[in-house]
């Protein structure tokens, strides 16, 4: 394997057809309320071998947007009301259920928030990354053992031979992690995504994890879909950033730009409540006042006007639309040519 | 896993200890003298001194206990007060009886249990679901001795479909064992079955939204594979509680189904014990019964630790 060159902060080329391309994705959930729209007209695309970083405060609908992609939303409960999510040129929406089977884990494969929960407590480790080498690539049991022991090797499993045999409980919280990784990329996957990778980790672990992550994700050539509420994660590995409030995409900018010049409210706002050097879970140092709204009662016009402290009368009535700034930007803030942002008046 | 077996087995020694000796003082609770019981209000004194001689209850109360725990780890429970007969050997007779009855509802039970657990719960909601819980909520009213009478009317007085009472060994004719199982240990295992199915629904129903059954379909498994691996091994653990429950209430369900089928089993030979005081049946009984929940038990226990690792430590 070869260590592609550090991070430039450009996107490959985009002529060529992107690895996952989403457009116009609606998520409507059964809520207590009824059915309510959690994820509104999402629009992006992920290049071969680049990460996207997909952040915004806890409920904007990050995990909805990945289980959709993945074909995982709860059934009878979300449903993928439009859009369409193509992988590799292949159209997921509307495809079978046998046929998603057979994509998942193979050509893309996903890591989830909480590695306590997300192994089965019932298996071993090797036999739950190995029954997944068997079910894609079509092995035996001994070829897939021993790729179940490389892949824990390669995350940094110690021992990876003996412990192959131990189960989840056995591990601490970080290396359930790894073991979370090592699965996802047995059967090398062209696109990871990875949900909240290192919420539930403690902070020393929390960046060996992300290095991890960044480590891999360059010598397999992977794309990864990075989903935080921390922007100090996304500045780490990614290329390029969605914001998302409210169930939309409220900018879309290359990470350096964003940590530049942020071109939303609400993306300024993340970036002040973000600690400038204290561990990422120390408490917030500043955070936008208010909360965001429940998927069934939505604000009229701009959905983030009532904690926007550059609301102004026509936010309230005025939809807010997507709009593309530049080749790699956009922003939903129908005063953006007006504002100055900043990092919160430190300028 | 066979340290855990042997640890859990000398665990139940202990407790088999304690059983026998709360066995043996029924002795020591039943009214009425054993002796006047055999030999009838009429007997001399002298008749009377002579069987309570014979039957040791001069002796102090522990060489009792030791002269007869000693004979019943021999598996010789001494003989009937009336019959003169081994007790061991009455029970033997028996035991395919009752053991037939159990095992077959027990596997009715599972038979109908497993599959209407488990499609309720993957499909909790559905008008399915509903039909089958209410269904179970009825199984579960319904008396045994009731049902079994109203299938006995139904199929074996106003059809000829099917034996009502008596019992024909396996090894005579099989077909004719199994025919003559079929009412009473329907009528046994309905109850158990509706027990199982309600537990195995709601375990199953919860094992789902489990984040590690999100796992296995993220990485691809067959539907078929998330369910029977990754969701049956850790939606049983309650179901097998649940399932160890059940071995003693069904065991203690074929005393009335032995009666109200005619079946001379285990349990109609305890009741008639019972109404005689023919304290060495009882005990041996007793004793049986106790034995069979504690290896019910043991086995539970030992399922637990290959259903879940976690419970294999210490
Ligand atoms: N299983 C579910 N049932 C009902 N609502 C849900 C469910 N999962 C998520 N939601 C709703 O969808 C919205 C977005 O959730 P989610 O995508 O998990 O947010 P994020 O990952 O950004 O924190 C939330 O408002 C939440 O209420
Ligand atoms: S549209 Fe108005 S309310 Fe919405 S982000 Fe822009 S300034 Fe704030
Ligand atoms: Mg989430």
């Amino acid at each position: 394997m070869t260590m592609s060159e550090p991070r430039t902060g450009s996107p490959a080329d985009t002529s060529a057809p992107p690895l996952l391309e989403v457009d116009g994705l609606m998520v409507d959930f059964n809520t207590d309320q009824g059915w309510a729209n959690i994820v509104d007209n999402a629009t992006f695309r992920l290049d071969r071998g680049t990460t996207l970083g997909l952040v915004g405060e806890s409920g904007s609908g990050k995990s909805v947007t990945s289980l959709a992609v993945m074909g995982l939303l709860p059934k009878s409960v979300g449903r993928v009301r439009s859009g369409s999510i193509r992988l590799d040129g292949t159209e997921l929406t509307g495809l079978s259920e046998r046929r998603m089977e057979d994509i998942r884990g193979d050509t893309m494969a996903m890591i989830f928030q909480e590695p306590a929960t997300s192994l089965n407590p019932a298996f071993t480790v090797g036999d739950q990354i190995a029954e997944m080498v068997r079910r894609h690539r079509g092995v035996n049991r001994r070829l897939a053992w021993d790729r179940a022991i490389e892949v824990l090797g390669e995350v940094g499993i110690p021992n990876a031979r003996s412990r192959a045999k131990a189960y989840p409980h056995e591990f601490s919280g970080g290396m359930r992690q790894r073991v979370m990784i090592a699965m996802a990329i047995s059967c090398e996957p062209r696109l990871l995504i990875a949900d909240e990778p290192t919420t539930a980790l403690d902070v020393t672990i929390q960046a060996q994890v992300l290095a991890l992550l960044d480590r891999l994700v360059r010598d397999h050539d992977m794309a990864m879909l990075l989903i935080t509420h921390d922007l100090g994660v996304i500045a780490q590995v990614s290329d390029e950033a969605l914001v998302m409030y409210a169930g939309q995409i409220v900018e879309r900018a290359l990470v350096s730009e964003l940590y530049q010049l942020p071109r939303h409210p609400y993306s300024e706002g993340l970036l002040v409540s973000m600690p400038q050097i204290a561990p990422r879970t120390s408490a917030r140092l500043a955070s936008i006042p208010g909360s965001p709204p429940m998927p069934w009662q939505q604000p009229s016009g701009c959905r983030f006007h009532p904690r926007c402290p550059y609301a102004l009368e026509r936010c309230r009535h005025d939809e807010a639309i997507l709009v593309q700034l530049s080749e790699t930007r956009s922003s939903r803030c129908l005063r953006v040519d007006e504002l100055d942002l900043g990092r919160g008046g430190n300028e | 896993m066979v340290k855990l077996v042997l640890r859990r087995l000398s665990g139940a020694i202990p407790l088999l200890f304690i059983i026998s000796i709360i066995t043996f003082s029924l002795v020591l609770m039943i009214p009425g003298d054993p002796a006047l019981t055999i030999a009838g209000d009429s007997a001399s004194e002298q008749t009377l001194a002579a069987i309570r001689e014979r039957l040791g209850e001069n002796d102090p109360i522990l060489t009792r206990y030791f002269a007869w725990i000693g004979d019943v780890l021999w598996l010789d429970f001494g003989s009937s007060l009336f019959s003169e007969t081994s007790v061991t050997s009455a029970i033997w007779q028996r035991l395919p009886v009752t053991l037939s009855l159990a095992v077959v509802a027990l596997v009715i039970s599972l038979l109908i249990s497993l599959p209407a657990g488990l499609i309720a719960g993957l499909n909790s909601g559905t008008i399915f679901d509903r039909l089958l819980t209410i269904g179970a909520s009825m199984g579960v009213a319904i008396p045994s001795f009731w049902l079994g009478l109203l299938l006995s009317v139904v199929f074996a007085v106003n059809n000829d479909w099917l034996p009502a009472i008596g019992y024909v060994s396996i090894a005579e004719s099989p077909v004719e064992w199994f025919k003559h199982m079929l009412l009473p240990a329907f009528s046994l295992g309905l109850a158990s079955s509706a027990t199982l199915t309600r537990q195995l629904r709601s375990s199953v129903i919860t094992t789902m939204q489990q984040d590690y059954i999100r796992t296995a379909r993220a990485k691809g498994l067959r539907g078929r594979k998330v369910v029977f691996k990754h969701l049956l091994k850790n939606a049983s653990v309650p179901a097998v509680t649940s399932l160890g429950l059940q071995i003693p209430i069904l065991l203690s369900g074929t005393v009335i189904i032995e009666g109200l089928f005619s079946l001379n089993g285990i349990g109609n030979y305890a009741v008639s014990a019972v109404l005689l005081q023919d304290l060495p049946v009882v005990q041996a009984v007793v004793l049986l019964s106790a034995v069979v929940v504690v290896v019910t038990n043991l086995a539970v226990d030992i399922s637990y630790a290959y259903l879940n690792p976690k419970t294999r430590l210490q």
